[in-house]
Formats: C-alpha cells, sequence, structure tokens
C-alpha cells in the first residue's frame, strides 16, 4: 500500500515537473530571457561538461559552451517538440563543436580505434576482463578523462552523448546523420577504448 | 641619416631609463620612504628580503601561469633567464607561444612574435615589478593591508616562507611563497574581490647557481624583423575600431604597455595600459558616456578614476593614485582635458 | 532483428562494456566559473534587447498598427504644441550602459593582476588574445642596429 501511494505521488511528481517544464519551454520560445535563466541553470553544467571533453582547448570550450545557449535561445521558437529539448540542445552543442573543430584544424586525429564503418583492425580487449572492484579515485578519474580525450571525435561524442547524457541511440542517430547500427557500433569502440585504457593503468599502476 | 633619426629618440629614451634605474636602484625610487617599511615591524623579515634580493636575482628556471581573464582562462608554461635587472622569456616547443621570446636587458624590452616576424619594443618591467613589491610593503607598514606570514610549502624542490596578505576586512588578495634563502618568490597566487583565486604563478624547476650567461641571451636581434612600438599598435587598433589614437605624452611620466579593445555591455572600450614608477593606470575610451558620479561610487582604497569628454569620445583614466594626481595627468593630453 | 544488430546489443550489455559505461557516468561534473555565467548573462540579455527591438519593428510593420502608430504619431505632434513649454518631454538621457562605470574599475583592476601573475615575463592579458597589428611602419633596419 505505501509502495502504491509512494508510486502514486512520484508519479503526481513527474506530472508536475514535465508540466513546469513545458511551461518553462513555451517561455522560452517566446525568448523570455528570466525563463531562458532557469533553463541554462538546469543544463549549464551537463553542456559545459559535454563541450569541455569534446573541445580540448578550455578556452575554447568556455566560448563554445555560451555559444550553444546563445543559439538555443536564438532559436527556440524553432524547436517543435519532436525531439526531448535536451537532446536538441545536445544537438546543437555537437554540432557546435564539431564545426569549431574543423574551423580550427584541431580534430584529434592519434586514435588508435577507427569507426567499424570504415572496415579497418580493431583491438578489441577481453570481454572476460573484470576487476574485482575499481576504487573510484581521483586518479583513476584523470585515466578515464585522458582516455576519453585520447578517441576520436566519432567515438567521443557517441560515448558522451549515450554513456553520460543517457541520450537514446535513436536521437543520436539523428543528430549525427547515421544509422543507428553505426551509433551501437561506436559505442562499443569507444568503451572498447577505454577498456584499454583503464585495464593498463590497473596492470601497469601508474598513469598512462 | 634614417638609422641616425631612429636612433636619437631610442637614446634620449634610454637615457631618461638607465637615469631612473639608477635612482631606483638606490632607494626604490621613494626616498625618505624606504626606511619606514624596511623597519616595520608589520612587514615579514623575509618579504624584505625578496625586495633586496629582487634586483640581483640570478637563476634560470620554469614557471607555470594561470590567470582567469573574464571567461578566458589563460594557461602556459615559460622558460625563465634572470641575471638582476636582464631578463629573457622562452616558451617550449609544442605551446602556443613557442618562438615567442622576451628580453629585458635593463633598458629596454622587446618582445618577438615570431608569427608576424615583428618585435615590439617597451619600457622595461623588472624595476616595476619591484616598485609593486616595494607598495605592497608600504602599505603593510601603514597598516593599510595585512601581512602574515606562515609556514609554505616545498616548492620547485625548495621550502618557502608563505606571506599571506590581506585586506583590513580579512579577505585575501595576494598569497606569496618565498624561498628565504634567496630571497626568491616562486609562487604567487591573486585573488579577486570575491576571495576567488583568479591566478597564479608557480615554478615547478630552479637552478639558482647557474653557469655564467652569454650577454647576448638578454638581447635579440634578428634582420628584417619588423619593429614597432606599442603607440604604432596603438595607431592601427584605434582606426580599426573608430576611436582616436589618444596616449599619454612620455611627459607624463607614464610609458604605454598595451593596448587593446574590450567589449563591454555591447559596447567597444579601448584600452591603453600605462606603465610607470609611480604605479600604472588605464586609459579607457568610449563611444558612450560615463557617469563621472557612478564612477566615484566605485573608487576604492587606493583606486581613483577621472573622466571627461572631447571630440565626441569619453575618456576614463583609472590608476592607484588620487583624483589629482590623475587628472593632472589627463590634463598632459592637452585636448579638451580637465 | 538482423544478427549483427543482436550481437552488438549483447555485447554492449557485458560486463566490462557496463563497467565502462558507469566509469563514464559518475566521473565529476564541471561546473561552469561564476564568470562564464555572467559572460552568458551579458550576451543574452543582448540578444533579448535585440530581439525586443525586431518584435516592436515587426508590430510597426503591421497595417492596423500602424493606423495606431500613425493615431499616437499625431497625438505626440499636436500635443506638444497645446502644452506650455516647461511640461515638454525631456530630453532622453545620454546614458546607454548602465553599470559600464564599474566595468572600467574592474578592468583596471584585473589587468593589474595579471600583470603582478605575469611579472617581467609574458603578460596574461596580452596572451588572452592573439597580436591585432596589420599596419604598421616597416623598416629594413636590422633589431642589431637598433642595439644601443
Amino acid at each position: 500500500m505505501e509502495l502504491c501511494i509512494g508510486t502514486a505521488l512520484l508519479t503526481q511528481r513527474m506530472q508536475n515537473d514535465a508540466a513546469s517544464e513545458a511551461a518553462l519551454i513555451e517561455k522560452c520560445r517566446r525568448q523570455d530571457y528570466e525563463a531562458f535563466g532557469k533553463f541554462v541553470d538546469a543544463y549549464q553544467s551537463r553542456v559545459f561538461g559535454f563541450v569541455r571533453r569534446m573541445v580540448p582547448n578550455a578556452e575554447e570550450a568556455a566560448d563554445v559552451a555560451q555559444e550553444v545557449f546563445i543559439k538555443a535561445f536564438q532559436n527556440f521558437n524553432r524547436f517543435d517538440g519532436r525531439s526531448s529539448v535536451r537532446t536538441w540542445l545536445f544537438r546543437i552543442a555537437y554540432h557546435l563543436c564539431v564545426d569549431r573543430a574543423r574551423k580550427e584544424d584541431r580534430t584529434p586525429d592519434r586514435v588508435a580505434l577507427v569507426d567499424p564503418e570504415e572496415g579497418e583492425h580493431i583491438d578489441v580487449p577481453d570481454a572476460r576482463w573484470q576487476p574485482d572492484q575499481l576504487a573510484m579515485d581521483s586518479e583513476l578519474y584523470a585515466v578515464v578523462e585522458d582516455g576519453v580525450k585520447s578517441m576520436s571525435e566519432k567515438l567521443r561524442s557517441v560515448l558522451l552523448l549515450h554513456d553520460r547524457e543517457d541520450l537514446p541511440y535513436e536521437e543520436i542517430a539523428g543528430m549525427l546523420n547515421v544509422p543507428v547500427g553505426t551509433v551501437k557500433s561506436r559505442l562499443f569502440l569507444a568503451r572498447a577504448h577505454l577498456q584499454n585504457v583503464v585495464k593498463a593503468y590497473l596492470d601497469g599502476g601508474e598513469k598512462k | 641619416m634614417k638609422r641616425a633619426l631612429f636612433l636619437v629618440p631610442l637614446l634620449v629614451w634610454s637615457s631618461a631609463a638607465l637615469a631612473q634605474g639608477g635612482h631606483s636602484s638606490r632607494g626604490f625610487g621613494h626616498r625618505g620612504q624606504r626606511s619606514e617599511w624596511a623597519s616595520s615591524p608589520l612587514v615579514p623579515q623575509v618579504l624584505k628580503e625578496a625586495i633586496r634580493h629582487g634586483a640581483h636575482a640570478r637563476f634560470y628556471g620554469r614557471r607555470k601561469v594561470h590567470f582567469a581573464h573574464g571567461n578566458v582562462n589563460v594557461d602556459f608554461t615559460e622558460i625563465v633567464y634572470r641575471d638582476g635587472p636582464r631578463t629573457r622569456s622562452e616558451f617550449p616547443d609544442g605551446s602556443r607561444f613557442a618562438g615567442q621570446i622576451i628580453v629585458e636587458d635593463g633598458h629596454v624590452r622587446k618582445e618577438f612574435y615570431p608569427d608576424k616576424n615583428e618585435v615590439i619594443v617597451k619600457e622595461p618591467r623588472h624595476e616595476e615589478n619591484l616598485e609593486r613589491l616595494v607598495r605592497l610593503a608600504r602599505r603593510g607598514a601603514d597598516g593599510r593591508i595585512v601581512l602574515t606570514k606562515g609556514p609554505g610549502m616545498k616548492v620547485a624542490g625548495h621550502w618557502t616562507v608563505q606571506i599571506v596578505v590581506q585586506d583590513k576586512d580579512g579577505n585575501p588578495l595576494q598569497r606569496l611563497y618565498v624561498e628565504p634563502k634567496h630571497g626568491m618568490m616562486l609562487k604567487r597566487e591573486i585573488f579577486d574581490q570575491g576571495g576567488a583565486k583568479i591566478g597564479y604563478f608557480v615554478f615547478d624547476k630552479i637552478n639558482f647557481d647557474p653557469p655564467p650567461f652569454d650577454p647576448s641571451l638578454f638581447r635579440f636581434s634578428r634582420r628584417g624583423v619588423r619593429v614597432i612600438t606599442p603607440y604604432d599598435v596603438l595607431r592601427d587598433v584605434a582606426s580599426k575600431a573608430g576611436f582616436a589614437p589618444t596616449f599619454l605624452p612620455r611627459s607624463s611620466g607614464y610609458k604605454l604597455e598595451d593596448v587593446r579593445v574590450a567589449n563591454r555591455r555591447g559596447e567597444d572600450v579601448l584600452v591603453e595600459t600605462y606603465g610607470s614608477r609611480q604605479g600604472r593606470l588605464s586609459l579607457f575610451e568610449l563611444k558612450t558616456d560615463v557617469s563621472p558620479d557612478r564612477l566615484h561610487q566605485f573608487e576604492r582604497d587606493e583606486l581613483h578614476a577621472v573622466t571627461w569628454q572631447a571630440g565626441g569620445k569619453t575618456y576614463v583614466i583609472v590608476g592607484a593614485a588620487s583624483s589629482e594626481a590623475l587628472a593632472n595627468v589627463a590634463r598632459s593630453i592637452g585636448y579638451g582635458t580637465p | 532483428m538482423n544478427e549483427n544488430f543482436k550481437n552488438i546489443d549483447e555485447k554492449l550489455n557485458s560486463g566490462p562494456q557496463q563497467m565502462v559505461a558507469h566509469l563514464v557516468s559518475s566521473l565529476p561534473s564541471e561546473e561552469p566559473s561564476m564568470l562564464w555565467r555572467s559572460g552568458l548573462n551579458e550576451a543574452l540579455r543582448a540578444q533579448s534587447r535585440k530581439a525586443e527591438r525586431r518584435r516592436r519593428f515587426f508590430w510597426v510593420l503591421r497595417p492596423l498598427s500602424l493606423t495606431t502608430a500613425c493615431a499616437l504619431a499625431a497625438l505626440l505632434v499636436v500635443r506638444p504644441m497645446m502644452m506650455p513649454p516647461s511640461l515638454s518631454t525631456p530630453k532622453a538621457h545620454a546614458m546607454v550602459s548602465n553599470g559600464i562605470e564599474r566595468d572600467l574599475m574592474d578592468l583596471h583592476q584585473n589587468d593589474m593582476r595579471a600583470f603582478d601573475v605575469g611579472g617581467a615575463g609574458l603578460d596574461p592579458t596580452e596572451a588572452a588574445r592573439t597580436s591585432s597589428v596589420t599596419q604598421v611602419s616597416w623598416t629594413d633596419d636590422s633589431e642589431a642596429d637598433l642595439e644601443l
């Protein structure tokens, strides 16, 4: 019974949240400055984190993250609601990051892994590998961050959009304009690359 | 003939710098005031040592620099050679500034930009840096700021003594880490008004006993390089941004160091930074009005501002000097000044 | 379902892949600075003002609005002529940017702090931008000629 009440309350709260988000989006569509400020509050940390990992230069990343919100503010009336507002926002972020990387000609090109559709050999790590426990300390985080940075833009974007931002495969596929299968393959490769990086760290006991 | 004409202003300029430099090394430019801070118990001994050794420090090392400039975080690594007033800075291969060279030979500062094959000739900064440290000590001795000594940390393999600089309300302004034996500041952290750390430098390698430096290390010579001064930069930047190339004449005692256009609240502002033995100041030129009353509201401590209008532009001078002193500096421009 | 897809789904759900996914999702968040946010707010406010001006412009363009605007304009022209001079509308104040004064003081102080950090080396203020000189006087004299 308690569970039922709890579930009902949770459902009610989710409905309220959805209603208030819809109201907020409607205000943002009308370019309401105050409402958009709340929208920024809700997403700035995620967008900033995504851009920061996509654009290696900290100064440029800060600029791009601002540009994401400015573009969103300018174009909110074009948001048609076919995808979630989160997906729409990350689509803007993704395209700005890619544009910036191409403009600056700084697309990382030091990847060991390539796209499966390009048909090259991929070093897939041991599928049975599973350490008993991973101490989530700052050193391990730094290793993972380095691993994320060291992969190609294609793999990194899919990894971050799926594993960090929880976007569904279909929405990522639409955003990147590739088939769902490609998204999954890229995700697999990105994780495999990180697995290699983490394994090397744990085996060697040192960073890199 | 052309060469001789070019040399005249430089000779005059360098003679003036020499004269000022000699004066400064005797009493840090403010004779009669030195003993006040030098004998004050409110100024930690290690800071006095840092000032005393600063004039003739000799080392080479590598330091990391970070500064949050508005939204832009600036990070770079610098390789520094120092022999008294002579300094040279280089940047590691692969860095954004690789190939850039900054030298000071005690009389002149040259900044070489390889991408443009140009060298900007400026006033040296070494003495001015020392002066700023002296002013810090003087403010500590006067009780305008609080200087507290404490245990430091190991920086670049050397134990340091920490000096915390706070305002009278206890807000941190700076934190200095000085290696006591050589009186060398190995780390410096700078805080904003809100107490947030916005910049620092820290040495990660230092050699206090380097082999003799070749004097050519502190000079820069390259055939065919374009030689400009900050006044050339001013003319260029001002004309591009639609400003008048107004500047403080050298007779004011202030030498132009840097010029840029900043954008604040959608308005372009021409920013000119000047250095002198009396301190630094900024001259701003705007195309919009500025309220003198509001400007005065933001004056604090020793920081003052004066503003005037001329030729359809608004000018503002901000610096750590009295309003009257700043107005005098403004008057040196002559045209339309207060 | 395509066999390859099924295969990749299984792979993605394997223990190591899920562990890595967990690692990525638990990476610490990076909060943007207050400075970043205040810069964004400034830019958004400018956009908001621009949008407001645009809205007003299009409102004026509508025929009905145009008629109303004409009537109002006529009223504005006629009424002041009927009012005593002392009651006429005061001239708009020329101040356009509230708070620029504080920005100027902050700019100066920030430059001074950057100078404290930079010392005799590279000034972070200068490092924050690239050299923008394009038109300067050329000289064929070498730097050696300038040595004192």
